[in-house]
C-alpha cells in the first residue's frame, strides 16, 4: 500500500545516486523524500499562484516560479541556462527534421556550436535592467555576465565532483551514471507529475509545458540538496560512531585475511533525511528579524522553499 | 453684556452658614441651647483647634505671617488666655461649662469673631462709623438696631442689613483667604461646580432668550428708560427709527443704556414709581439664589413633563427661577409681595410635591428657603405705582401743605424726584427721603427690617414666620418689636409654615463648615477656572488649538505679593525682581477670583534661568541668547556624499538619460508609422536631476539628533524613493510607500533597539567592542555581512555596469532608427558624422552649418516643441518615408548576391506596344487621361494620393472594397496581396501575419521577366524564417 502511493522511487533512488548516495536507499528513505519534494512543490504552486493573483493572472507564469526562488542567484542562473537550452534543443529539433544528417555530420561541431549559440534565445526576468526601460533595444551578442560565470562556479563545482566520480569508474558503470543523470520527475512522465503533484487543485490543470519543466529542474535540485546535506549528517554521524567504537573495542581493529568482508557503507536512512530537512528548514535569521522587540517568539511559519 | 450684577454687589449679599452659626453661638440663649447638645462637638472641636494649632507649632514657617503665636502650655491643652479680649468675649454661657476643651473653642470663635468685625468696620461702606477696633460688642447683629440707626448718616435700617450682609460676606471671604493659605483643598469638587456653573448659564440664556421672543422690537421711547430718555432723546429717537436694523432686543438695548447712563439702572422708569429699587433688589436675590448652584440646580428650570408627568396635576402653579427671572424682566411684578411669593412658591411647589420627608430635594428646597429668608430683607419693601397716581397723591400734600409748587409740569419735577436716587449709587442717603415723603409704603422698611436681625438670630428654627414678617406688606408696619415675630400672621404664614423638625433634619449638612464655606465663596471661580482647566484637553490629549497659558504681569504681581507677605523675601529671585518690582506696585484693579495661589500654577512658575529671558508682554521682548540657540548645522537631512550614495546616484543618472533615449525611441517608431504627427503629440520628458534639497535654516538649542518627527520622515522618504528608483521604479503608489516607509522605520527602530541593547550589556570581560556591537546587531536582524556586500557588488556596481551598457545600445539602437532621415544624402559617411550629433542631440557651434541648417535641432528641442512644426514635419516625412522604403529594402539585404529589381520603367507610350494586348486599351485609356505623360505606379504616388487597397478576405471573396487608405508597414505587407491585374506567376503566398517579410513588389512585367530568379528567391526567404525575424538580422545589416 504504502508503496503505490510513491510514484517515484526509481528516480529518487538514481537522482540520490548522482547526488553522491553510492549505497542503495530503503524505501522509506525515497518515500520521505518523495514527501518532502512533494510538499515542496505544492509549496511552490500555491505561492506561484498567489503571486500570479497578484498580478491578476489566474494562471502561473514561470517568471512567477522564477520569483519564487529568486534570492538564490546562482540556481536562477542554472535554471535559465537550462531554459535557454532547451529553447535550442527545441529549435535544433525542428531544424533536424529539416536539414538532413548527413548535413549535420558535415557541419563541423564548432559550426553547429556556434549556431546553436547564436540561436540560444536569452530569457529575460521581469527584474531585470532591461526592464527598467520602456524601449528595449535590439539583443547584442556580447559574452557578457559575469554574474553568469559566477553561476557557474557552483555549477562547475558540481560537474567537477561528478567528474571525480566518474572518473574510476568502468565504462558500463559510467553509462549507468549517465542514464541516472537523465532521471527526471516531469521527463516524458508530465501527466504522472501533474497528479502526483495536485496541479487541479492547487493551481490550473493545465500548466505551461515550460512550468513542468521548471519544476523537474527544481525538483532535481531538491533531492539533490537533501541528499547532500543528508550525506554530510550521516558521514558525521559515521564519525562519531567509528571514533565511539574505536575507543570501546580496540581490538576489532586488527583484520585478518579471512575475515569477513568489512561493512559497507550503509545508505542513508530516513532519520538522515528528516534531519537534513529539519536543518534547512531552521528559520533563517532574516524572516526573524521583523519580530525582533515584539514578542514573536513563536511564530507560524511556512514550509521554505529550498 | 452680562445680566450678573458686579462681583462685589453679589457677594455683599452672599450668605452663608458660616456666619449664622457663628451668630447662634455668640448669642448667649442660643448658647444655653446649644451647648448641652453636643459637648462631644465641643470636645472634639476643641480637640480640633488644639491639633491645628499644634502642626503650626511642630512645623514653624518662620514667617512671620503664619508664625504661631502658641506656646506650649497652650498646646498642653492648659486654658490661659493671652489675650484679654478672649475673656470679655466669653460669653456668659459658657462659663458654666465645667469641660475644660470649651473655652477653647470659644476662644477660638471669638478669636475669629473679632477678626470678622474688624474686617467688617474696615470694609464697611464710604461713612464708616467711628467705632473702636477690637470693640467687645461682638456681634454686630446686636448693635445693629440701635447704633446704626443712630449712625450719622442716616442710613435706614435696610441699609444697614445690606452693609450688614455684605460685611458678613466680606468676612467669609477673608476667613476663606485666610484658610486658603493653611489649607489644602482636593480639585474634585471643581468639576461639580462648573457643571453648575454651566447648568446655571444656560438657564441664564434660556431666560433671556425667553424674554426676547416675546412680541417684536417695540420703541424704544415707549420702553422705560427712565431718566436716560431725556438725555439721550436723540440717541433714542435714531435708534427707534432704525429699530428693525439692529439686532438686538429691547432688553439689551435697555441693558447697554443703562449702562450708557452708568447712574441709572436698566430698571428704571419713567412712570413707575419704585420700580428701579425693587427690581434691582430682586434680581440680586434671584441672582443669589440662582448662584447657589449646590442647592439651586434643580430650580433653575421649569420641571418637565417628561420628567415628572404627574407634576402638573399636584402642582397646580409651576414655578421656577427662570421664570421668576422671565417675569422680573418683563416687569411683572407690582410689589415684593409678589416676588416674595413667586419665590416661595418654588420651594413650596417642590416641598410639596416631593413629600416624603426624606427626599433629597426638599434639602435643596429648604437650604434655599432659608436662604431666600436671608435675603429677602434687601428689597424694599415697594409698591410700585404709576407716576401719575403718586404725583396725583403728591399734588393732593402739596395743596394740603403749601400750593406754589403744584403748576410746575409733572414730568419735569418728577424727573428731578427720580433723578436723586440714582445719583448716588450707593442706595442710601438721598434716595430715602424722597421716597419717604412721596410714599407712604417708603417707611415700613425701615421698621421692619430692623427687627429682623434680632427675630433671624432667636429663632433660627421657625424661619417661615419671619418670612412672613419681612414680606409682610404695610399691614405689619410700625410692628418693630421682636415679639412681633412670634405672632403668626395672616395669610401667608400659613403656606410657609412648616415642621421645624423636619428642615433640622434635612437641612443638616454634613460638611465640614470651612469647606463649604470654601465651596460657596469660590464656586464661580472654581468653576472656571476648571472650565478653562477643561478647554485644555480634547478627549485625553492636550487640545493644540487652544492659546497658549501665558504668565501675566498681574498673575506674577499677585504671586510675589503674597510670598512677600508671607516675609519670603528669598523665594524671589534677584533676576525676578528687577523686571518684576514695578508689576509689585501694579495692583490688580480687581481681583475677583478668590482663589488659592495653586490654582494659578503659572504666576508661581520661576523664571527661566537663561536662554529666554522674558523682558514684558510684548514679543519682541523675548530675548534670544545666541550662544544658546544656534542654527542647525547643514546636511543633517542629506545623504552624505560617501561611495555608495555616489554610485547610486550616478546609476540613477545614467538610468535618467536612458529613459530620456527611451522616449525619443518611441517618439521616432510612433514617426515611423503614423503618416502624420502632430506638435502636440509627444508630451516632453525631461526629468530632472535628483537633488536633496535642504530644509529651512532653523534654530536648535543643543547638538545631537534632531526630533523632528515629519521632517525625519520625509527625509527617510526620500531616502526610500531614491532607492525605488535605484530599483527600476519610476513612479510608485502612495500607500504602498508609505508601507515601506513604515515598515523600514520599524526596522530601523530594531537595529537601534538592538545597539542599545548591546552597548548597555555587560559581560564578565567588560562591555561590547563597537565592532562587536555592530556585528552583533547586523546578526540579530538577519543581516549578513556577505548579503550586505553582495548587495552593494551586484546591486549597485554592477547595476551600473549594465546600465551603462544598456544606454550605450539604446544610443546605438537609436542612432539606427534615425539614420534613415538622414540616410538619403548622397554622402552617407559624412552622413554619419552629423548623425552622431543628431542623436546625441548636440549640434554645436564646432560643427558650424549644421547638416539640414537646422541650426539648433537638437533632438531635445524638437521633442520640446521648439522648432516650427514645418520642421518637425520634414523630418517625419523622412523618417517615415525612409522607414518605409528601408523596412521594404531589408529583408533583401542579408542576401547580397541577389541584386533587388531595377525600379519599373514608367509606362509611357513608348513601351506601352510591348505590353500583352489584352491591357494595352486600358493603358492607353490611362495614358490619354493622363495627358500622355507616363503613367506613375501606384506606390510612387504621394501618400495621399494613392487609392484605397481593397483587401482580401482569407475567403477569397471581394467584398465591398474598404476605404481606408492603407499607410505604413501593415500596407506593404498587404500589398502583396492586392490582385494585380496579371498576377506574379511563381509568387508563393507567405505565411500570413510575418509582417516582416516584404517581398519586392513585383509588377507584371518584370515578374515575366524576372520569371527565372523569384522562385529562388521564395524558397531562401523560406528557409531562413526563423532568422530573419530575429531583431539581430536586422541589426547586423
Amino acid at each position: 500500500m504504502a508503496n503505490d502511493r510513491f510514484k517515484y522511487k526509481l528516480e529518487i533512488q538514481q537522482m540520490m545516486f548522482v547526488s553522491g548516495e553510492t549505497g542503495e536507499p530503503s524505501p522509506e528513505t525515497t518515500g520521505i523524500i518523495e514527501d518532502i519534494v512533494r510538499g515542496q512543490v505544492i509549496e511552490m504552486l500555491i505561492q506561484a499562484t498567489a503571486q500570479a493573483a497578484r498580478r491578476g493572472s489566474r494562471s502561473i507564469s514561470t517568471d512567477d516560479l522564477i520569483f519564487l526562488i529568486r534570492h538564490d542567484k546562482a540556481k536562477v542562473s542554472r535554471l535559465r541556462t537550462y531554459l535557454s537550452w532547451k529553447e535550442v534543443r527545441k529549435t535544433a529539433k525542428d531544424q533536424d527534421r529539416d536539414v538532413d544528417t548527413a548535413d549535420l555530420v558535415e557541419d563541423s561541431a564548432a559550426g553547429d556550436a556556434l549556431k546553436m549559440r547564436q540561436k540560444r534565445a536569452k530569457i529575460s526576468l521581469p527584474w531585470e535592467v532591461a526592464s527598467y526601460f520602456s524601449e528595449q533595444p535590439p539583443e547584442v551578442d556580447d559574452e557578457d555576465d559575469e554574474e553568469e560565470a559566477e553561476a557557474n562556479v557552483a555549477t562547475l563545482a558540481r560537474l567537477k565532483s561528478a567528474d571525480e566520480r566518474t572518473k574510476s569508474m568502468t565504462k558500463d558503470e559510467y553509462v549507468h551514471f549517465s542514464e541516472c543523470r537523465q532521471a527526471s520527475f516531469t521527463f516524458r512522465k508530465s501527466k504522472r507529475f501533474r497528479e502526483w503533484a495536485g496541479f487541479g487543485l492547487v493551481t490550473d490543470a493545465k500548466p505551461n509545458d515550460d512550468i513542468v519543466d521548471i519544476l523537474g529542474f527544481l525538483t532535481f535540485e531538491i533531492v539533490q540538496v537533501l541528499t547532500e546535506e543528508a550525506l554530510r549528517i550521516k558521514d558525521a554521524e559515521d564519525k562519531l560512531q567509528t571514533s565511539n567504537k574505536e575507543n570501546d573495542k580496540k581490538r576489532k581493529r586488527d583484520r585478518f585475511l579471512f575475515d569477513g568482508p568489512g561493512e559497507g557503507r550503509t545508505p542513508v536512512e530516513p532519520r538522515h533525511i528528516e534531519e537534513a530537512f529539519r536543518r534547512l528548514q531552521r528559520p533563517r535569521a532574516k524572516s526573524k528579524a521583523m519580530r525582533n522587540f515584539e514578542g514573536g517568539g513563536v511564530m507560524k511559519t511556512r514550509v521554505g522553499l529550498m | 453684556m452680562s445680566s450678573y450684577p458686579s462681583t462685589n454687589l453679589r457677594v455683599q449679599i452672599l450668605r452663608d452658614e458660616r456666619s449664622r452659626t457663628r451668630t447662634n453661638s455668640i448669642d448667649p440663649a442660643e448658647a444655653e441651647k446649644e451647648d448641652p447638645i453636643d459637648p462631644l462637638t465641643a470636645a472634639c472641636r476643641a480637640r480640633y483647634a488644639q491639633f491645628e494649632k499644634t502642626i503650626a507649632a511642630i512645623f514653624p514657617s518662620g514667617r512671620p505671617c503664619c508664625a504661631t503665636e502658641l506656646t506650649v502650655h497652650e498646646l498642653l491643652g492648659i486654658e490661659e488666655p493671652n489675650d484679654d479680649e478672649i475673656d470679655t468675649l466669653l460669653p456668659n454661657g459658657v462659663s458654666k461649662d465645667g469641660e475644660k476643651a470649651t473655652p477653647v473653642i470659644r476662644a477660638r470663635r471669638a478669636e475669629e469673631d473679632d477678626d470678622y468685625d474688624m474686617d467688617e468696620e474696615e470694609d464697611e461702606a464710604p461713612p464708616p462709623p467711628v467705632q473702636k477696633p477690637r470693640s467687645p460688642i461682638p456681634p454686630t447683629i446686636q448693635i445693629s438696631s440701635p447704633d446704626r440707626t443712630k449712625s450719622p448718616s442716616g442710613k435706614d435700617s435696610a441699609t444697614v442689613t445690606r452693609e450688614k450682609l455684605e460685611a458678613d460676606k466680606k468676612a467669609a471671604e477673608d476667613a476663606a483667604k485666610l484658610s486658603f493659605s493653611t489649607m489644602f483643598y482636593t480639585l474634585e469638587s471643581d468639576r461639580d461646580a462648573m457643571l453648575e456653573q454651566q447648568k446655571l448659564d444656560e438657564s441664564d440664556r434660556q431666560v433671556n432668550a425667553e424674554t426676547n421672543a416675546q412680541g417684536a422690537p417695540g420703541k424704544l421711547s415707549n420702553a422705560n428708560l427712565g431718566a436716560s430718555s431725556l438725555t439721550l432723546k436723540h440717541l433714542i429717537a435714531r435708534i427707534d427709527a432704525k429699530r428693525e436694523r439692529v439686532a438686538v432686543s429691547d432688553m439689551e438695548l435697555r441693558n447697554l443704556m443703562s449702562e450708557v447712563k452708568k447712574n441709572r439702572s436698566k430698571w428704571a422708569s419713567e412712570d413707575k414709581v419704585g420700580q428701579e429699587e425693587l427690581y434691582e433688589a430682586a434680581e440680586k436675590v434671584v441672582l443669589e439664589l440662582r448662584a447657589q448652584t449646590e442647592h439651586s440646580t434643580a430650580f433653575l428650570n421649569r420641571v418637565n413633563k417628561r420628567e415628572a408627568p404627574d407634576y402638573f396635576n399636584i402642582i397646580k402653579q409651576p414655578m421656577d427661577l427662570g421664570t421668576v427671572m422671565k417675569k422680573l424682566k418683563q416687569l411683572a411684578y407690582k410689589s415684593k409681595k409678589e416676588f416674595i411669593d413667586d419665590l416661595n412658591l418654588i420651594w413650596q411647589n417642590c416641598l410639596q410635591y416631593n413629600a416624603e420627608p426624606k427626599h433629597y430635594l426638599r434639602k435643596h428646597a429648604i437650604a434655599m428657603q432659608k436662604m431666600t429668608q436671608n435675603l429677602i430683607p434687601l428689597i424694599p419693601d415697594i409698591t410700585i405705582r404709576d407716576r401719575a397716581e403718586v404725583e396725583a397723591e403728591e399734588a393732593g400734600a402739596h395743596d394740603q401743605d403749601a400750593d406754589a409748587e403744584s403748576d410746575d409740569e409733572p414730568i419735569m419735577s418728577s424727573r428731578m424726584n427720580r433723578k436723586a436716587p440714582g445719583t448716588s449709587k450707593s442706595k442710601k442717603g438721598g434716595a430715602k427721603p424722597v421716597r419717604t415723603e412721596s410714599t407712604p409704603e417708603a417707611k415700613p422698611p425701615t421698621l421692619n427690617i430692623q427687627g429682623v436681625p434680632d427675630i433671624k438670630a432667636r429663632d433660627s428654627p421657625v424661619p417661615g414666620h419671619i418670612l412672613a414678617e419681612t414680606s409682610g406688606l404695610g399691614s405689619q408696619n410700625g410692628f418693630g418689636s421682636p415679639a412681633l415675630a412670634h405672632t403668626p400672621s395672616n395669610g401667608i404664614v400659613s403656606t410657609l409654615d412648616l415642621d421645624p423638625t423636619i428642615e433640622k433634619y434635612e437641612v443638616d449638612d454634613d460638611l465640614d463648615p470651612e469647606y463649604k464655606i470654601w465651596k460657596t465663596m469660590t464656586k464661580k471661580a472654581r468653576a472656571r477656572a476648571a472650565s478653562e482647566r477643561h478647554k485644555l484637553f480634547r478627549g485625553t490629549k492636550i487640545n493644540l488649538d487652544e492659546p497658549a497659558l501665558i504668565r501675566t504681569r498681574v498673575g506674577m504681581g499677585r504671586y510675589i505679593r503674597s510670598e512677600l507677605a508671607h516675609g519670603d523675601k528669598d523665594a524671589i529671585t534677584k533676576d525676578i525682581k528687577a523686571p518684576l518690582a514695578v508689576a509689585v506696585e501694579e495692583r490688580a484693579e480687581e481681583e475677583d477670583d478668590l482663589l488659592p495661589n495653586y490654582y494659578k500654577i503659572l504666576d508661581g512658575v520661576p523664571e527661566l534661568p537663561y536662554n529666554l529671558q522674558w523682558l514684558g508682554d510684548d514679543e519682541d521682548e523675548i530675548d534670544r541668547y545666541n550662544d544658546n540657540l544656534h542654527l542647525a548645522p547643514k546636511g543633517v537631512f542629506t545623504q552624505p556624499q560617501t561611495g555608495l550614495a555616489r554610485n547610486m546616484d550616478s546609476n540613477m543618472k545614467i538610468m535618467q538619460d536612458t529613459r530620456k533615449i527611451c522616449h525619443k525611441i518611441g517618439v521616432i517608431k510612433q514617426m515611423q508609422v503614423q503618416t502624420q504627427v502632430y506638435n502636440n503629440q509627444f508630451a516632453k520628458y525631461d526629468p530632472q536631476e535628483f537633488v536633496e534639497k535642504e530644509p529651512e535654516d532653523f534654530l536648535v538649542s543643543e547638538d545631537g539628533p534632531v526630533y523632528s518627527e515629519e521632517v525625519n520622515r520625509a527625509a527617510f522618504q526620500r531616502s526610500i524613493a531614491k532607492i525605488f528608483y535605484h530599483a527600476g521604479f519610476e513612479d510608485f503608489q502612495p500607500t504602498a510607500f508609505d508601507l515601506v516607509t513604515d515598515i523600514a522605520t520599524s526596522f530601523f527602530k530594531k537595529i537601534g533597539q538592538t545597539v542599545m541593547l548591546y552597548s548597555e550589556a555587560v559581560l564578565p570581560t567588560g562591555r561590547f567592542a563597537p565592532d562587536e556591537i555592530l556585528l552583533h546587531t547586523l546578526a540579530e536582524n538577519g543581516l549578513e555581512i556577505d548579503a550586505l556586500e553582495s548587495y552593494i557588488r551586484d546591486d549597485v556596481e554592477r547595476l551600473g555596469g549594465k546600465l551603462v551598457q544598456l544606454n550605450e545600445r539604446m544610443r546605438a539602437h537609436l542612432a539606427d532608427l534615425l539614420r534613415p532621415a538622414l540616410n538619403d544624402v548622397e554622402n552617407p559617411e559624412a552622413a554619419e558624422e552629423d548623425m552622431r550629433h543628431f542623436v546625441n542631440g548636440d549640434f554645436t557651434d564646432d560643427i558650424g552649418d549644421d547638416y539640414y541648417g537646422f541650426k539648433d535641432l537638437g533632438l531635445e528641442r524638437e521633442f520640446g516643441m521648439s522648432i516650427s512644426s514645418g520642421l518637425m514635419r520634414v523630418l517625419q516625412t523622412r523618417i517615415n518615408s525612409n522607414y518605409q522604403a528601408q523596412s521594404a529594402i531589408n529583408p533583401a539585404v542579408p542576401h547580397t548576391e541577389y541584386k533587388a529589381p531595377p525600379p519599373f520603367e514608367p509606362l509611357s507610350r513608348d513601351i506601352l506596344k510591348d505590353q500583352i494586348g489584352l491591357v494595352q486599351n486600358f493603358f492607353l485609356a490611362k495614358l490619354h487621361a493622363n495627358g500622355d505623360e507616363p503613367l506613375i505606379e501606384d506606390e510612387d504616388l504621394p501618400i495621399k494620393q494613392r487609392a484605397p487597397k481593397p483587401r482580401l478576405p482569407p475567403t477569397g471573396k471581394i467584398t465591398t472594397p474598404r476605404k481606408r487608405p492603407v499607410s505604413g508597414q501593415g500596407g506593404n505587407s498587404k500589398k502583396k496581396k492586392r490582385p494585380n491585374p496579371p498576377p506574379p506567376v511563381a509568387t508563393k503566398p507567405p505565411p500570413a501575419g510575418s509582417t516582416a517579410i516584404i517581398a519586392p513588389t513585383a509588377t507584371p512585367p518584370l515578374s515575366e521577366e524576372n520569371n527565372g530568379s523569384v522562385p529562388k528567391f521564395e524558397e531562401k526567404d523560406m528557409d531562413n524564417t526563423p532568422g530573419m525575424m530575429s531583431p539581430e538580422s536586422i541589426m547586423a545589416v
